[in-house]
């Protein structure tokens, strides 16, 4: 009996214990964060439990590749049964959380042994990696920005002049042009809609006066695209054409 | 022998992808010069595949070279696991391809969460198929890592022997101890299989978060720690394709030069630079997010920095070192590997330019990024590797290409590729923006002289595939002679 | 070009440089092949001072560009006005007007991915820009010294028409 035969029982027992916390602090409210890196603690008992029962493997080729995969693999369950909108749910049901420990458990615990019995060294590393996936969770998997969330309020743009004469007479088939150009990416070709609505008929809900406002204040999503990419007859060019689709 | 069948299956598999996406690469380039019309969709579509695609090319590639070259010196490595692998890989890439068509993902393969999951003009599917193919093709690339680390571990004697640590600090009783460090390439498999372990556990960690919001969006995701892994994860493993490659240059060099290049003690502690500066350089990319800790953006340029020693001071150094005055004959293996180590060099002087942080400021997200990654892809990682295939065939064929053809694909790779790429370093000087599909002045004159060079750049090429299959008929006569 | 002018010819005379001593060093036309000892013993030489030099200028460089930094302390934002700037997709809510010749603090932000606010001179050039984030602030400072209508580009890929998403300001 050496070191690492006694260790490891001790470990894994040490382990199992821990996970088996909920069944004695039910209803327990932790935030998200701290309960994955809790995970993460326990992952990392389980893993050296794995690596440890492994002991002093002494050759010189390595193991088979199914145990190379096995500890590839199994890290990604584990982040899974790490699910952040269950944790609420299982916070106030004791032995759902504690399932979902010992399957933790068994995943980290396979990680080790696996790592190890395909080669020496590997068991350290899958083991450190899924633990090192649980701890990184902890800064946004299921955790939102802090209290940086202040986004201040949109400042009111000031409206530029926009009665019918600042935009000119519109020319039809240069409208055409630049609205296969602009706005046939959202609207579809000849305004059929696509990520954004359909045209068609569109001068029986906007006169050219209406069309040619819209276009150069629009809401979001609709990208403004004057006066930036379009001069102020572009625009008229383009609500003459919008006018036009049926 | 195996060992040679899982390096071309890799190299392969990898140099045709690169094919398919350097076509898409050309589309995107003339689309941006409005000589072909292709709607903003189905445009950020082929970028995201293009995107993707060139690095998981390149990245096969590498790790093909990567894999027959510690092979050599350990026997026992498993081809079997290098095909599990290589099966994860292509099951990835069927998955982003699916994505794309006929899924039309296009949130690009840096994409930064709220995206893809908000304005999406794709079916969710899409979307899964896309990030359950991320997530396989990182599968693939930890097996690789761990099996090469796990084989470098048993040969070399724990992290201690792989890393030199015992020859870098006593030589003497090292030497007096019959012991011999490991060869130069591989410091570049343990770099790669040890730093790539790391990048593919933060990889699954971003990959994991997006795919459960994609299945149950009431999970909320930081949007300043996705963008912290997703760079993690996406840097690292861009970079890491030119430490595979590299390899390339340790054995091919010497075989070119016939001198012998030897691990000494610089290039050991080089190599732990490396191993250290790749993985805490990515916070290059967060310049422009202020709300970072300010303290990780003094390490991104200091670390930006000094990635960049090892590599100018060893690894290129040492290689002109091994050219210089060498009487070595050149072949296109032998122009490919020189070249590579020019663009190299050049693609990081725009770099670290770039890392620059009161420089970053005005060339963040602009065409210089594409320009200077562009610089290492094409004129540095690919060339490694087609030097390596090329010093590879002209050894089994015994014989090299003619001067007419280094010529052609010399002006066609190195010509129009230098075209291509200036007219990206232009626009981002002139403050035109990145993964713009309509592109502002004078971004659409800029890309039609990139369409120019990048059609120069496949002529070149083309040439140099109907050599490369010359050369490859010859050596199978020379073997049944 | 606006600022980054120098930054690009900087660019291209290392280029140059890089690509023509490395041709030259490689080239071993009309010159006698040597014998691999004595390329290395200068070579190893030559690359000691090389070493210190790249070192040097490492540090060197980054100590001598900290004081450009965009990071704001508390101090600089005392005395400077704030504007909020909001993006979200596909457009910008920003200021109308900005002052002239006066510290101007963006406070810049987004409703729901990620965009870039990235601010552009009336002769077309990027004068600065800064990431907007949805869930934080960030705060640029400006200080505009000539007056005319600024364009605003998203420079941050946030979907489908992210080319198209712009927005202005006139600084008068």
């Amino acid at each position: 009996m050496n070191k690492r035969s006694i260790a490891a029982p001790i470990v894994l027992v040490a382990t199992v214990l821990f996970s088996l916390v909920p069944l004695v602090r039910e209803g327990v409210e932790l935030p998200v964060a701290e309960h994955h890196l809790l995970h993460a603690v326990m992952l990392a008992g389980a893993a050296l439990a794995g690596i440890l029962f492994v002991g002093s493997p002494v050759r010189g080729r390595p193991g088979s590749p199914a145990w190379l995969l096995a500890a590839m693999l199994a890290p990604l369950p584990a982040m899974l049964l790490m699910w952040p909108s269950d944790y609420a749910y299982l916070e106030t049901h004791a032995f759902g959380h504690v399932v979902e420990h010992l399957g933790l458990v068994g995943l980290g615990f396979v990680t080790g042994y696996a790592g190890q019995r395909y080669a020496n060294g590997i068991g350290w590393a899958a083991g450190l990696s899924v633990v090192a996936m649980a701890a990184l969770a902890a800064g946004g998997y299921g955790v939102g920005p802090g209290g940086a969330a202040n986004v201040p309020p949109a400042p009111q743009a000031a409206v530029p002049g926009t009665t019918a004469a600042a935009f000119g007479e519109p020319h039809v088939a240069n409208g055409a042009k630049l609205f296969g150009q602009n706005c046939a990416v959202c609207h579809g070709v000849a305004g059929a809609g696509g990520e954004g609505p359909s045209l068609r008929g569109e001068s029986a809900r906007k006169s050219l006066v209406l069309a040619e406002h819209w276009i150069a204040n629009p809401a979001p999503p609709m990208p403004k695209l004057y006066p930036g990419t379009l001069s102020a007859q572009d625009v008229a060019d383009v609500a003459g054409y919008v006018e036009t689709l049926k | 022998m195996s060992g040679l069948r899982v390096m071309w299956t890799y190299m392969l598999t990898g140099l045709a992808i690169f094919a398919l996406m350097l076509l898409a690469g050309i589309g995107l380039r003339a689309s941006q010069a409005n000589w072909i019309a292709i709607d903003p969709g189905t445009f950020y579509s082929i970028l995201s595949l293009h995107g993707i695609g060139m690095i998981v090319a390149m990245a096969l590639a590498g790790l093909g070279v990567l894999w027959y070259l510690v092979r050599k010196e350990i026997p026992e490595l498993d081809p079997r696991v290098a095909y599990m692998a290589y099966g994860f890989f292509l099951a990835g890439v069927v998955s982003v391809i699916v994505s794309v068509v006929p899924g039309k993902y296009g949130s690009l393969w840096t994409m930064l969460y709220p995206l893809p999951f908000v304005g999406a003009y794709w079916p969710s599917w899409a979307t899964g198929a896309w990030l359950v193919g991320n997530a396989l093709v990182m599968i693939g690339f930890m097996l690789w890592c761990a099996q090469v680390l796990g084989a470098l571990l048993a040969r070399y004697g724990g992290i201690r022997g792989m890393l030199a640590i015992d020859y870098v600090f006593d030589r003497r009783a090292f030497a007096e101890a019959g012991r011999t460090p490991p060869p130069p390439a591989m410091f570049a498999a343990a770099i790669v299989s040890f730093d790539g372990f790391i990048t593919g556990t933060v990889g699954l960690v971003i990959g994991t978060a997006l795919i459960v919001h994609w299945i149950d969006p009431s999970v909320v995701v930081n949007p300043l720690w996705a963008k912290n892994l997703t760079y993690l994860f996406g840097h690292s493993f861009a970079n890491l394709t030119m430490y595979m490659a590299v390899a390339g240059i340790y054995v091919g060099l010497p075989l070119c030069t016939k001198r012998e290049y030897h691990t000494s003690v610089p290039l050991a502690v080089a190599w732990w630079g490396t191993l250290l500066f790749v993985m805490i350089a990515y916070f290059h990319h967060l310049y422009m997010d202020f709300a970072q800790m300010v303290w990780m953006q003094y390490v991104g340029e200091i670390s930006s920095y000094l990635a960049a020693v090892p590599v100018v001071v060893v690894t290129i150094y040492g290689g002109v070192m091994l050219v210089h005055r060498s009487g070595m004959r050149w072949s296109l293996g032998s122009m490919f590997l020189y070249a590579g180590m020019i663009g190299w060099v050049v693609g990081g002087a725009a770099a670290v330019l770039d890392a620059t942080i009161p420089v970053n400021v005005d060339l963040h997200n602009t065409l210089w990024v594409p320009g200077h990654f562009h610089t290492y892809l094409l004129e540095g990682v690919l060339l490694f590797i087609l030097g390596w295939v090329f010093v590879n065939l002209e050894q089994r064929a015994g014989a090299a290409s003619s001067l007419p053809v280094r010529w052609l694909t010399g002006i066609g790779m190195f010509g129009g590729g230098s075209l291509f790429l200036m007219s990206f370093y232009l626009a981002g000087a002139a403050g035109v923006p990145r993964r713009y599909a309509l592109e502002p002045a004078p971004g659409p004159y800029l890309a039609g002289l990139a369409t120019i060079g990048a059609l120069a750049f496949l002529a070149g090429l083309l040439v140099c595939i109907v050599e490369g299959i010359r050369l490859a008929r010859l050596s199978k006569r020379e073997a049944l002679t | 070009m606006g600022n980054v002018g120098p930054i690009f010819w900087i660019f291209c005379a290392i280029a140059v440089l890089a690509i023509s001593s490395m041709v030259l060093l490689g080239n071993y036309r009309n010159r006698e092949a040597l014998p691999q000892d004595v390329v290395t013993s200068s070579g190893y030489a030559i690359r000691r001072y090389w070493f210190w030099a790249v070192i040097a200028g490492s540090i060197a460089a980054f100590f001598l560009t900290i004081p450009s930094f965009p990071y704001l302390s508390a101090a600089a934002n005392a005395d400077a006005i704030h504007f909020p700037v909001v993006a979200q997709q596909y457009g910008f809510a920003a200021p109308p007007v900005v002052p002239l010749n006066r510290d101007v603090i963006f406070d810049v932000s987004s409703k729901d991915v990620n965009h870039g606010f990235g601010i552009y001179a009336p002769n077309g050039a990027m004068m600065s820009q800064v990431q907007a984030m949805p869930g934080y602030v960030n705060h640029l400072r400006v200080r505009f010294t000539v007056p005319g209508r600024y364009l605003i580009r998203c420079l941050e890929y946030c979907g489908i028409a992210h080319a198209a998403m712009q927005g202005g300001f006139d600084v008068r």
